[in-house]
């Protein structure tokens, strides 16, 4: 875990240079200062140099959420309307295990995109310096990143999420800082109230979270649940495909097959699963496609033999007969099924016109429903003009309904509806059945037309028998080739739905790990049961603590109302405080990968009436003061709060002055041009060796690590 | 003994099994017949169909009101509504669609209820065939404006406005 050891902001106007610093400690830190002192802008500092700027809603590296002291004019006392000619800031990190860090970073007049960072090892001397980017890639540049160092720096992996759009991105640091950085108007609207979600990720709320608590393992699984959800989706659309090519193959032939691809990925599987295309052939359709295949090759077989070997008759005259009977026969199919397919047409369109009808019926209801809520155009009073009595529309056996009665017409008039659109669907499924069936008679009525025109052109009744069987075994041969190609299509088509329930099995199967963070939950449930209490919700009461609990989402419930909700308007600024102290407990005691430090800016200003700084005062001397975290309160205190803050052992930093930064009476170290101590930024004495950052940003560096990228995203850091 | 009949060995099967199920949505009535709709959809026709006379007042001949309510009801039937008009009174085509349309429009007793009441009401006034705006009319105003803004009988508001392009001669007026 990290804590700030300073923050400070200096620059250089054309009344001189100006500076503004605090030094801070461990556990509690109340920076007690009168409005307009500049205490947002040292909070501000924190978040610029952590390069986190994204959460208040401005483009990366976009400055703007600075106040105008530092960004154009200062009015110090004895020099108004100074104008800023550069600033920049810097804060100091320490890590527990005896390294630090010293970031700086450019407001006004240097590359706003460049971080300067100091790194201090245990053992080490002299510090290492290097100049990272916080534009595009911050992450991914193993070089010259400010987040892919920062990350390192902290020990913390990288995580991956997916995002709206499908693809995969990463938790940032701008995803995590809500949770512990909270500014001092939008952060106290709501949990994780400046968290990005511009960026399109899925679930960061939760992640950023699970993250901090060390939940890495429920991070993973949450991903891969979502990838299961992507992939199910893939998995619909590729089912409805194979679906629409197996109806397709089917409708052609006329055979009449349910296949679908309705209902979960789970209930497609199994009804997959239940038969081969083959097998589901034989059984609904009645369609053997194995045995019309022997049965045609024996045929073509007995006919190749009647047509080379076997005798002829002379006396047979049948043939002319038998194929002229065969085309006949074929013709009166032939007509059966169009007037069926007529029939179908005809139905068909009477359940489209009554489903328009019935659509038209809804659409009217739902406004009459809509006339009796509204009340519009109601005549509030009617009375007959010569009795003055209240008209009553049953003496004009008229009725009105009941808003009651309309909607369960409605829902009855929705029921029709679905029931003729399910009637027509399975018309339409007819339709195209019997329109193959008709293509196939097609087929076959052409052959036979053929085969009793070459019969009728044949001289004696020799060449007849020979012709018709020459025509039979042709069409005996061509019949073959078309079975064999079905089967090859419903071969192909079933090596597809077996590899589709193949993934879909998989699918099923993963989500099935296991993780801890039942108890990671519930170690942050306590601990926010805890500093709820502690900070006076007066929702919370000792009866009803237990009932406090968290939910999936990480959403505080008091049994099953929102604690959000609860309470009254001044509740809100005591939840989101007890929350971030809460996880920033629970991270502590799991061995989480929370930072280390909650920054609160003016708490108190949410609730500045006595009762409430009385609250905040109690918590700070008994549970607060015991925190294993540093906590970094910016307020204002009257002089004798700040004095039994002081007695009960806590840090209160009561600057003196009317404003953070102040006139120097000689040049910062940043105006020297020469050189500039860098250690002393950090309250350290040493040998002078860096210059200033603004002086020196960075490409010349040796140690700068920078690499010319792409111009900056504003949708989402790589 | 002879055996069982069908209905008979059902009435014992459900005797014992059956559960009565009370779905309340097959017994209500649908809002055509109910009383702030009719209203509105004449008021709608009037609003969009009436004329003004030389004194500035707006009527619309009570007939050709019921007529285009009728319609407006049922959208189905506008394709109808159109190929009566341009058909002649003698042609076959009459006794299509058309001749269920003349049936039914003249039969809608309802309407000649509606209009009682809107008299009543003095939101319509009669004076002769006609019916005029009454002390109450802006009721026919105030449905027509909000519904337009409201987005409400957005179809019936289309079927009227289409039968604006259909010439309603005297004779479809008598149901010829």
């Amino acid at each position: 875990m990290i804590r700030l050891t300073f923050i400070a902001v200096r620059g250089t106007s054309s009344r001189g240079a100006f500076e503004g610093r605090l030094e801070l400690g461990d556990g509690v830190q109340v920076i007690s200062a009168q409005n307009s002192y500049g205490k947002s802008l040292a909070a501000k500092a924190v978040a610029w140099c952590l390069g986190v700027e994204v959460m208040f809603g401005v483009p990366a590296n976009d400055p703007a959420f600075f106040p105008d002291a530092v960004c154009e004019e200062l009015d110090f006392p004895d020099a108004a309307g100074a104008q800023v000619l550069s600033s920049e800031c810097s804060i100091g990190l320490l890590h527990s295990d005896g390294r630090s860090l010293v970031l700086t970073r450019a407001i006004v007049g240097g590359d706003q995109t460049q971080i300067e960072v100091l790194e201090n090892q245990e053992n080490e001397e002299s510090p290492h310096k290097s100049i990272l980017q916080t534009r595009h890639r911050s992450m991914q540049d193993k070089t010259g990143g400010f987040q892919h160092f920062f990350f390192e720096w902290m020990g913390w992996p990288r995580t991956k999420v997916l995002t709206f759009r499908g693809d995969s991105s990463e938790l940032y640091l701008e995803n995590v800082a809500p949770s512990f950085y909270i500014e001092q108007k939008e952060g106290w609207t709501a949990l994780q109230a400046l968290q990005v979600s511009r960026y399109s990720q899925l679930q960061i709320r939760e992640i950023a979270t699970e993250y901090l608590l060390g939940a890495l393992d429920q991070i993973a699984l949450r991903v891969s649940e979502q990838e299961g959800f992507q992939q199910r989706a893939l998995l619909k659309e590729a089912a409805d495909e194979i679906t629409n090519r197996v109806n397709g193959l089917i409708n052609v032939r006329g055979w009449k097959l349910s296949w679908s691809s309705h209902g979960s990925i789970a209930s497609i599987a199994k009804r997959w699963h239940e038969g081969s295309l083959l097998g589901l052939l034989k059984t609904q359709a009645n369609v053997d496609l194995e045995t019309r295949i022997s049965t045609l090759t024996t045929r073509i077989e007995t006919l190749r033999r009647a047509l080379t070997t076997d005798p002829i008759d002379p006396a047979d005259l049948s043939s002319m007969a038998a194929v002229s009977q065969q085309a006949i026969e074929l013709k009166n199919e032939r007509h059966r099924l169009n007037v069926e397919l007529n029939s179908l047409k005809i139905q068909y369109g009477q359940a489209s016109e009554l489903g328009a009808s019935l659509d038209a019926r809804i659409q009217s209801a739902a406004d009459v429903l809509r006339l009796k809520s509204t009340g519009v155009g109601r005549l509030d009073h009617i009375e007959c003009p010569t009795c003055h009595r209240d008209l009553d529309p049953s003496t004009f056996s008229l009725s009105k309904q009941s808003a009651e009665e309309i909607e369960a017409h409605i829902e009855g008039l929705k029921r029709d509806r679905a029931l003729i659109r399910s009637n027509g669907a399975q018309i339409s499924a007819a339709m195209a059945a019997q329109a193959g069936s008709i293509s196939v008679i097609d087929e076959k009525l052409k052959e036979a037309e053929s085969t009793l025109t070459s019969v009728s052109d044949s001289i004696g009744t020799v060449r007849e028998q020979l012709t018709r069987r020459a025509a039979d075994l042709s069409a005996a041969e061509r019949e073959q080739d078309r079975a064999v190609g079905i089967r090859r299509e419903i071969g192909q088509l079933q090596v597809e739905i077996d590899g589709w329930i193949k993934r879909a099995d998989a699918l099923e199967s993963t989500n099935a790990a296991h993780t801890d963070i039942a108890r990671r939950r519930a170690e942050l449930q306590e601990a926010l049961a805890r500093y709820v209490r502690e900070l006076g919700h007066s929702a919370i009461t000792s009866d009803n603590i237990d009932k406090l609990r968290l939910d999936d989402d990480y959403v505080p419930y008091l049994g099953v109302r929102r604690l959000h909700a609860l309470g009254s308007a001044s509740d809100q600024s005591r939840l989101i405080a007890a929350y971030s102290l809460a996880l920033a407990d629970a991270s502590k005691s799991l061995g989480g990968l929370h930072p280390g430090f909650v920054l609160l800016d003016e708490p108190l200003q949410q609730n500045p009436d006595n009762e409430h700084r009385e609250l905040l005062f109690s918590s700070l001397t008994s549970e607060l003061s015991t925190i294993r975290f540093q906590l970094v309160i910016f307020t204002w205190l009257p002089k004798t709060d700040i004095a039994r803050l002081q007695e009960a052992g806590i840090q209160v930093h009561n600057p003196s002055g009317r404003h953070f930064l102040k006139l120097l009476s000689v040049p910062p170290a940043l105006m020297v041009e020469e050189t500039s101590d860098i250690n002393s930024l950090q309250g350290e004495s040493s040998e002078p060796e860096s210059p200033s950052p603004l002086l020196n940003t960075g490409p010349d560096d040796e140690n700068s690590g920078i690499e010319e990228t792409e111009p900056p995203l504003d949708d989402e850091r790589g | 003994m002879s055996s069982p009949t069908s209905i008979q060995q059902l009435a014992a099967l459900l005797q014992d099994y059956a559960k009565p199920v009370i779905r309340p949505q097959r017994l209500a009535l649908s809002p055509i017949y109910d009383l702030d709709y009719r209203m509105a959809v004449a008021a709608l026709a009037f609003a969009i169909h009436s004329t003004k006379t030389t004194d500035g007042e707006r009527r619309i001949d009570t007939s050709r009101l019921k007529l285009l309510q009728f319609v407006a009801q049922r959208p189905a039937l506008l394709p109808a509504m159109g190929q009566w008009a341009t058909s002649k009174k003698t042609s076959p085509l009459l006794r299509g669609s058309s001749q269920r349309l003349r049936r039914g429009y003249m039969g809608d007793s309802t309407y000649d209820q509606v209009i009682e009441y809107m008299v009543a009401c003095g939101i319509v006034r009669r004076e002769s065939q006609y019916l005029a705006l009454d002390r109450n009319g802006s009721y026919i105003d105030s449905i027509n404006v909000a519904s337009g803004k409201e987005g409400m009988f957005v179809q019936e508001r289309f079927v009227l406005e289409e039968l604006l392009r259909v010439r309603v001669t005297v004779a479809m007026l008598e149901g010829q």
